[in-house]
């Protein structure tokens, strides 16, 4: 969305918001964010107040529930700075669908679409505002990278992650057959429709098995906690991480901008 | 009738139109083509067919071909009947049916050749009258549309885009010809063809606008297929297994 | 769920109707446009379905056809039933209509003495086998050869084939009977022309312009929303339609049927009608926020596309349309208990709008159906949950508290930082997947203690 402002507008301090899961079960991932964006030489700022943006509750159908805790979100993110958000999906429902839950509070729209205009998912932020694509750095291993659904089709997110994939050295990107179908999350989806959800991830597994890589890459919490849950079940070693996390331990920020060291 | 005044006025309180609201459509941004443009637009295309004649029949063999017709090429009717004639050779035909609509299948010509080759022809058309008679003589006709090895048509226009076949049944055209016969040939001449169909339809809206649209119209592009036994594609499953399109350069 | 074997066997024929779809849209330059202008199209001709279906029953009947306005099933089936009895109709030959299905047609008609014949191979496989369809474009796609064979075999009383080819000669021929001595067809619209009172029926197999041809009467049925205001948008429509549905630039035949025979005409039916069901879409169209749903042309591309219909297959409905589409419409058009759960199973993960030709917003309106279903329907116990956490996330000192008291309930299951067997609600997780213990301090606890890294 923000390809016009290239890397011209070079924001110093940015919002983090870690989303429950990452705050929760994948505080690692949070942590390679924070480190990512501070080698970039942004400073981060976490809100304190943060919880969730109110998705789980708006997808299971109450929408109350959801408005309060959308309401305490753009009450703990009001401010000037951006906001970066690790994850498709959560950026989504407050770019996406705060309009659908809020439609006929006027007030609330309009907060909504002040914040929105300041949510950067990860990647974006990194490509699209500082223009640092080349932001990787070195990691000898074979990758496959999973497309998120609402990373990809809700917010049309994909070519960023790839090009800072494609950034880090020694990282052989393997094909992943069917790598845009959904891994069978859905969040309360996968309990609720268990069998389905199931059938889903075991396809899902199946191709990044066959994909023979030692990483498979994922930009949303929600994703990995299944994918990973799936190969752990399958007693397979494959690694499952968040592209920040890929990112951060190849050592990527301003020092690994090392022309020519690109993977074949 | 009380169907038709209580089911709109049904779907007007859907749309949430007040009593006495009249829906008034403007036209569709980019879409809708006015009546009096409709004219210009039309000419317009048939300058394009004629002067595009030439390449758009080659896109038209090359699109019929990838569509699944057998596609043959004659500069004229001379050649045009040889064709037909080997193709109905070749396929072991005895008994023929054509259409009139179009000059070549009306002439003799055709019928000669196609006697000398020892088959039956008939054209495929309607007595004159009504009543018991006519019904009788039509119901004939019709069982030997489904009984005959081949058919033959004209071809009103090709789309240059999907390698289609337009025909528009009518006097002297069956519906059942071009259909019935497990075997079907087409003949389309240079300078029928259209670029796409957006033409067609553009050119059949016109037919309507000035009141005189046929009573229906058929596109073929290739043969009958089926997908529904384990998603195999097989041909012929309700009309031809084969079909020809026979390309003419010119007439004469 | 249905035969998992079943199941992956159809996984291929679905990838290909979905990857067929993707290269005909590459294939067209300008594809992105044609979508525009189809929902364009669809749109505008919703939002005055007053006017355009006035203006369609005026010009079927100056055409000198028949047009029957039926507010639900029972009408149309009354309707079709009279048209074959005026006729002394015994057999009625069928060209694929999912309207009729709808309908529940061929009860009507059998109830009343009359044969129906279904005359789309796939369609034709399923009446031998007394089931629905279980895709609106591949309806027999569940069936295997063996099973076709028996099926065509015991019809005729004949050998059994064993290639597609010979069983298709097979079926020709039975049908060819059929057709023969039909005196009434009826048929689907694939659009309706409200400028002109023309139907438009779209077949690869040639039925739709037999069911055209040969019988003595023609009845189309088609859903209101399938009238389309001018003959000119035939061209985006049926592109957009036949590429998503097949993957094919067009279809073998596309037929424009513009009233009965005329009378210079070698042949054709002496009579049409054209029966305009509502049965129930009205409500959707009273509904702004599922309104869209009325755009739909039934390609079928939303089902070749959804991962969840491809693994519960097209009989998991409960009604005549499967997939994204049929969970939205299947709610708003009948009062199956059925259509409660469907909103529910999806990820919502978009990939059913993406394949849609005219860009209807599924997982938008699937979103819109819980949330009724839940105002309809939904438990106390349920409810009490999501109060609960909305208790937990309206603060972050409760947010932690509660994080922690379950990290600690979930602790006493787990080992190594993982989970095996979790108790309810997460049980259904760990059928199938290993579920992680929360990280002992959160990202909030880690940041307070950290020292920012240096910038360059």
């Amino acid at each position: 969305m923000s390809e016009s402002m290239g890397a011209k507008w070079r924001p110093k301090r940015v919002s983090l918001f870690s989303t429950c899961l990452v705050d929760q079960f994948y505080p690692e991932v949070g942590e390679s964010v924070v480190r990512m964006l501070e080698r970039l030489g942004v400073e981060v700022d976490f809100p304190e107040g943060q919880t969730c943006c109110g998705q789980p509750a708006f997808n299971s159908g109450y929408l109350e529930d959801a408005r309060a805790v959308a309401r305490r979100f753009l009450d703990v993110f009001d401010g000037e700075h951006p906001i970066v958000v690790p994850s498709g999906s959560c950026c989504a429902m407050v770019r996406n669908f705060y309009a659908e839950l809020f439609h006929d509070e006027p007030e609330t729209l309009e907060r909504a679409a002040q914040v929105s205009a300041r949510l950067y998912e990860f990647s974006e932020f990194l490509v699209d505002v500082i223009g640092r694509a080349d932001a990787g750095g070195r990691m000898d291993c074979s990758a496959a990278y999973h497309q998120c659904c609402h990373l990809l089709r809700e917010i049309g997110v994909d070519a960023q992650p790839k090009a800072l994939l494609s950034g880090i050295s020694g990282m052989e990107l393997r094909r992943l057959e069917r790598a845009e179908v959904c891994c069978g999350f859905g969040g309360t989806f996968s309990v609720k429709m268990s069998d389905i959800s199931t059938a889903m991830l075991d396809e899902k597994l199946d191709n990044v098995e066959a994909s023979g890589a030692d990483v498979l890459i994922a930009g949303d919490a929600g994703c990995i906690m299944h994918m990973a849950g799936g190969l752990r079940r399958r007693g397979s070693d494959i690694r499952v991480a968040h592209l920040a996390q890929v990112l951060d331990e190849s050592g990527g920020g301003p020092a690994a901008a090392r022309p020519g060291s690109r993977p074949a | 009738m009380t169907d038709r005044k209580a089911f709109l006025a049904s779907v007007r309180q859907a749309l949430g139109r007040r009593p006495g609201d009249v829906a008034t459509p403007q036209p569709i941004a980019g879409l809708s083509v006015p009546d009096d443009e409709l004219e210009r637009m039309a000419r317009q295309v048939r300058e394009v067919m004629a002067e595009r004649a030439g390449g758009l029949l080659d896109e038209m063999a090359e699109a019929a071909s990838r569509a699944g017709w057998v596609v043959h090429r004659a500069v004229n009717d001379s050649e045009a009947v040889e064709v037909i004639r080997d193709i109905c050779v070749d396929s072991g035909a005895r008994s023929v049916l054509k259409s009139v609509e179009e000059p070549l299948l009306a002439s003799e010509r055709l019928d000669d050749a196609l006697a000398a080759a020892g088959m039956d022809v008939r054209a495929m058309v309607r007595p004159e009258g009504t009543g018991a008679e006519v019904e009788k003589a039509m119901g004939e006709l019709r069982s030997r549309v489904f009984e005959a090895d081949v058919g033959i048509t004209g071809a009103d226009y090709g789309i240059a885009e999907t390698g289609t076949v337009v025909l528009h049944p009518r006097m002297g055209l069956s519906r059942l010809i071009s259909l019935a016969p497990p075997l079907h040939v087409a003949v389309l001449r240079k300078g029928d063809v259209l670029p796409s169909l957006d033409e067609l339809f553009l050119l059949e809206r016109e037919s309507h606008v000035q009141g005189r649209l046929a009573g229906s119209m058929n596109l073929i592009t290739g043969p009958s297929r089926t997908g529904d036994i384990e998603g195999a594609i097989v041909t012929g499953i309700h009309g031809p297994t084969e079909v020809h399109l026979a390309l003419v350069d010119r007439s004469g | 769920m249905a035969d998992p074997r079943l199941n992956s066997a159809l996984e291929y024929v679905f990838e290909g109707f979905h990857k067929g779809r993707i290269s005909a849209a590459a294939a067209t330059t300008d594809w992105e446009a044609q979508r525009t202008l189809g929902r364009a199209i669809k749109e505008h001709t919703i939002a005055h379905l007053d006017y355009y279906l006035g203006q369609l029953a005026d010009n079927v009947t100056g055409n000198g056809g028949n047009i029957f306005f039926a507010r639900d099933a029972e009408e149309a089936n009354q309707y079709v039933l009279g048209v074959a009895k005026r006729g002394n109709v015994r057999t009625v030959i069928k060209s694929k209509s999912m309207v009729s299905e709808e309908m529940g047609l061929n009860h009507a008609l059998e109830a009343a003495g009359v044969e129906a014949v279904e005359t789309d191979l796939g369609e034709y496989i399923i009446q031998l086998a007394g089931e629905t369809p279980y895709h609106i474009i591949a309806p027999a796609i569940h069936k295997s050869k063996e099973e076709v064979s028996g099926l065509l075999a015991a019809k005729s009383g004949g050998e059994r084939m064993s290639r597609a080819e010979d069983l298709t000669m097979q079926a020709r021929a039975q049908l060819r009977e059929v057709f023969k001595r039909a005196g009434m067809s009826v048929t689907g619209a694939n659009f309706a022309v409200a400028e002109s009172g023309s139907i438009v029926l779209v077949t690869n197999e040639g039925n739709g312009r037999m069911a055209t041809s040969a019988p003595r009467i023609h009845v189309a049925v088609m859903g209101m929303e399938k009238v389309a205001p001018s003959i000119a948008d035939m061209s985006i429509l049926l592109r957009i339609l036949i590429r998503s549905a097949t993957g094919q630039r067009i279809s073998s035949y596309v037929t424009m049927v513009n009233g009965p025979r005329r009378s210079d005409e070698e042949d054709g039916p002496e009579e049409f009608h054209l029966v305009v069901l509502d049965n129930n879409r009205s409500r959707l169209l009273a509904d702004p926020a599922m309104r869209e749903a009325l755009y739909c042309i039934r390609c079928g591309a939303c089902m070749n596309a959804c991962p969840v219909y491809r693994k519960v297959g097209g009989h998991s409905y409960g009604w005549v349309y499967p997939g994204p589409i049929g969970a939205v419409v299947t709610p708003a058009l009948t009062d199956l208990d059925a259509g409660k759960d469907l909103p529910f199973a999806s990820t919502l993960c978009g990939a059913c709008r993406e394949a849609c030709p005219v860009k209807i917003d599924l997982p938008r309106m699937l979103l819109e159906l819980r949330a009724k279903a839940v105002e309809s329907s939904g438990t106390k116990a349920e409810a009490a949950v999501w109060r609960s956490w909305r208790a937990g996330m309206t603060g972050r000192s409760k947010f932690d508290l509660a994080a922690r008291s379950a990290r600690w309930a979930l602790r006493l299951f787990a080992r190594g930082g993982w989970i095996k067997r979790a108790p309810p609600p997460l049980r259904g997780w760990t059928a199938s997947r290993d579920f992680p213990l929360p990280a002992g301090r959160s990202l909030r606890a880690r940041f307070k203690r950290r020292k920012p890294e240096r910038g360059k």
